[in-house]
């Protein structure tokens, strides 16, 4: 039996590869944020200094126009809508000036591909998104603590639920516009309860056990944290739809 | 090694390339084709920007696409329309890129103004690129290419664009970086492939064509190549390929596939073959 055998060199690759295949070990999500940051910090997290600016402009006005709080009576109902905007806003400027960029194709080449940046970059701004819904919480002018800690909950469920939102179709769909898509949906599905409900959206609010709505926050968070970590790990569909092939 | 084996890529129904088995090992390879050809998705599937509807590409055995970033982080790639951000001065936009590269800072703060003295770039690498020419962007391009010391530097009609004067530079520059790397770029300007390309790659209807040394192309049409001033002398069918006017004379170059008496023989070169080869297509 004629039995075509490797060469020396072709069997210490063949033992390369198995002994890299098996030691190592997949990144896990925060260690591919680590490696990020030390490679990017929070510089290069923007084009240019145009965009922070544009942000923090963005959050002052926001802001200023949030206080003095405009309508006492529906707290709750305004920073449930409202608490994810500063993310929506931040999201869908970088992601624009990204997926506009003629760097798009020479950016998908390096070692830390657009999705990754992406996917670091929402994981900023939802940090940042829940020091905004602190504040806001903070500066609602309520003076019971159960009712503080509801507002916050609230603040996040919503800021979680439209960072899950924003990442499930930034992963799923590889249209170019598809970063507007989540932001448009928030203004329906935060601001359309308010609008149509009115007071009763405001008292359901108001009444929802702490428990519960922390509970949501928390589901909310680790699907987010879930979708960002699919995001981070290229796939073979994942870059095709980025060159929009 | 990267080996590209028996690729094939679709959009549709359409086929823009077909079963496409190469192997490259260290050297100049130009990718050689009408536009349309075929050329740029070959190019970007080097670059994992798409992937092969059939068949694999492999760097040292292994799938490239499996390889992920370990891959990306030996390849420098110079997209056809290589974008930049007209406000950043060179040294800023290489800073930018070295760190999505993954490239350690202290290291890309020498590396950074070495490479741009490669390119001639240094004295101007803190002025924005705005006011550059296309020259000058396209060696930017390359020093961004470069950053990594890539094993594999892939150019997509890296000269398209440039006068003659920037052209020669850039092929002295690809000499220049050649050793000890791969360097793949494709073009439809054949002069560009004359001078550095160690092998030429010929795309002819989707498909692999030629995959050969420059000389040995040539060789294909020897004996074939003829000029004459009376062209009307020459009674076999021939294909006209360029026409020369010399006081008040046309010299014409042409291919016969017969002995053509009437004619003197010339020595055939790269770009008799590109024109006789791409004779049905728009080139």
């Amino acid at each position: 039996m004629n039995i075509i055998k490797p060469s020396p060199a072709e069997k210490e690759k063949a033992i390369e590869y198995i002994l890299a295949q098996g030691l190592v070990k997949p990144k896990s999500l925060w260690q591919y944020l680590e490696e990020l940051y030390r490679a990017l910090g929070f510089r290069y997290l923007f084009v240019n200094t145009v965009q922070p600016v544009l942000i923090s402009v963005a959050l002052m006005t926001g802001f200023i126009l949030l206080y003095p709080w405009p309508t006492e009576q529906y707290k709750n109902a305004l920073l449930f809508a409202t608490a994810p905007l500063f993310f929506i806003f931040a999201v869908v400027l970088t992601e624009t000036v990204e997926r506009s960029s003629p760097l798009y194709d020479l950016k998908m080449t390096c070692k830390y591909t657009i999705q990754q940046i992406t996917a670091f970059r929402v994981f900023v701004f939802s940090l940042l998104g829940m020091v905004f819904c602190t504040l806001l919480s903070l500066f609602a002018g309520i003076s019971e603590v159960a009712d503080f800690f509801r507002a916050f909950s609230l603040s996040l469920c919503a800021l979680f639920f439209c960072s899950l939102l924003s990442i499930f179709f930034l992963r799923r769909f590889p249209w170019r516009w598809i970063h507007l898509l989540p932001g448009m949906l928030w203004l329906v599905l935060g601001f359309s309860p308010l609008w149509l409900l009115q007071e009763r959206w405001e008292l359901f609010l108001s009444q929802v056990p702490v428990a519960l709505t922390t509970t949501f926050a928390a589901i909310a968070l680790g699907l987010y944290i879930k979708e960002l970590k699919m995001l981070m790990d290229i796939s073979r569909r994942g870059v095709v739809s980025y060159v929009g092939c | 090694m990267l080996v590209v084996n028996h690729v094939t890529k679709k959009y549709g129904n359409f086929t823009a390339l077909e079963d496409i088995t190469l192997e490259f090992t260290k050297g100049v390879y130009g990718l050689l084709a009408p536009n349309g050809g075929g050329k740029t998705t070959l190019i970007k599937m080097l670059a994992t920007l798409l992937f092969p509807t059939k068949g694999e590409i492999l760097w040292e055995g292994m799938e490239i696409n499996k390889l992920g970033e370990k891959y990306r982080e030996v390849i420098g790639y110079l997209p056809q329309n290589f974008g930049y951000y007209k406000n950043q001065s060179p040294r800023q936009f290489l800073h930018y890129l070295a760190a999505l590269k993954g490239i350690d800072p202290t290291v890309a703060n020498r590396k950074v103004p070495e490479l741009l003295e490669l390119v001639s770039l240094g004295d101007v690498m803190d002025k924005k690129m705005r006011g550059f020419s296309g020259g000058m962007i396209q060696r930017v391009g390359i020093a961004q290419a470069l950053l990594n010391d890539p094993k594999i530097l892939i150019l997509d009609e890296p000269t398209a664009g440039l006068d003659p004067k920037e052209r020669v530079r850039f092929r002295n520059l690809i000499s220049e970086i050649s050793k000890d790397r791969i360097v793949i770029f494709s073009t439809h300007i054949v002069s560009d492939l004359e001078t550095v390309a160690n092998h030429v790659i010929m795309l002819k209807d989707h498909k692999l064509f030629y995959n050969d040394t420059p000389a040995n192309i040539c060789q294909t049409l020897s004996g074939k190549v003829y000029e004459t001033w009376d062209i009307e002398s020459v009674t076999q069918p021939y294909f006209p390929l360029t026409q020369r006017q010399e006081e008040g004379r046309i010299l014409v170059r042409f291919v016969c596939e017969t002995p053509c008496p009437q004619a003197q023989p010339v020595t055939p070169n790269l770009e008799d073959v590109f024109l006789y080869i791409y004779r049905d297509e728009a080139v």
